[in-house]
């Protein structure tokens, strides 16, 4: 019994070797609303190493129904009280904060030195210059993005596809509008699939040490 | 011609056509776009001249608001 005992404190646990293994990495969130701020912490909470965050919005009291923000954040920035609430989850997260509206340069230059990157804008303007971008000059880092995320139910319509680097989570049909408003509990699906699918592209290749296999 | 959209395998009569053709025949109207062709990005302005042929793969994916 006690030898067993002190086998299992020589092992670390299979959680604690995932977040050990996941320091090594650094993942780009480009935009930290309903996606990109759900995203985040969930990557935070398994011990990513580092996260870039970029957004220029301020968290406004609308945001408060779907984003991963607090009532006494108002006002802020949204990279400020994302990398606040990160910290607070786990304070071993390196996280950098950048406060500006990305264009083709700034991603380029921002997110040249990701494992992966996550696409979380709301507009499909940007969703377009940021895929096009990362697909004609940072081809080789993969880019999850949401495309498909507003109203609720249609959970099994919400699916995973990947185009070589590109991968699209989300329903690839329904669009944010008057009538078909984004809400957290689908976002939040949305936004954990994409945390999920960059977990997976982490994790390629991670092997498990057991106690008679250091 | 027999080609691949977004992984389903599809065919036409035609023997090549455009894709700015295959989108009209798939009445896929969103406004933005994002089409890869055998692997290759296409930018909006070659959908005209990008001709598809036998085996060509298609990705087209449509983009909205919503994040």
């Amino acid at each position: 019994m006690i030898y067993a005992i002190e086998l299992n404190d020589m092992a670390k646990s299979t959680k604690e070797q995932i977040s050990d293994y996941l320091k090594q990495f650094t993942v780009g969130i480009a935009g930290c609303g309903g996606l990109g701020s759900n995203a985040a912490m969930a990557l935070a909470r398994v011990g990513v190493g580092k996260l870039l965050l970029a957004d220029f919005a301020i968290i406004t009291p609308q945001c408060l129904d779907r984003q991963y923000f607090f009532a006494g954040q108002v006002g802020k920035l949204k990279v400020h009280g994302l990398r606040d609430n990160i910290l607070k989850a786990n304070p071993q997260v390196n996280v950098k904060a950048f406060d500006i509206k990305l264009c083709t340069s700034d991603v380029i230059e921002l997110f040249a030195t990701c494992n992966v990157v996550i696409e979380a804008f709301d507009k499909a303007e940007m969703k377009q210059m940021i895929i096009e971008t990362m697909l004609t000059n940072l081809p080789h880092i993969p880019l999850v993005v949401g495309v498909g995320i507003a109203g609720w139910g249609k959970d099994v319509d919400a699916h995973v596809r990947r185009s070589d680097n590109l991968i699209i989570c989300g329903d690839e049909v329904s669009a944010l509008s008057d009538q078909l408003p984004v809400l957290a509990p689908r976002v939040g699906l949305v936004a954990h699939m994409q945390a999920n699918e960059v977990l997976k592209l982490l994790l390629k290749d991670f092997i498990l040490k057991t106690a008679d296999q250091p | 011609m027999t080609i691949t959209l977004n992984g389903q395998t599809e065919n036409f009569p035609a023997n090549e056509m455009s894709i700015m053709e295959l989108l009209q025949t798939k009445k896929i109207n969103w406004k933005l776009l994002i089409i890869k062709h055998n692997g290759r990005y296409i930018k909006r302005a070659a959908y005209e001249a990008t001709v598809l042929r036998e085996g060509d793969d298609i990705m087209v994916l449509s983009l909205m608001d919503g994040g």
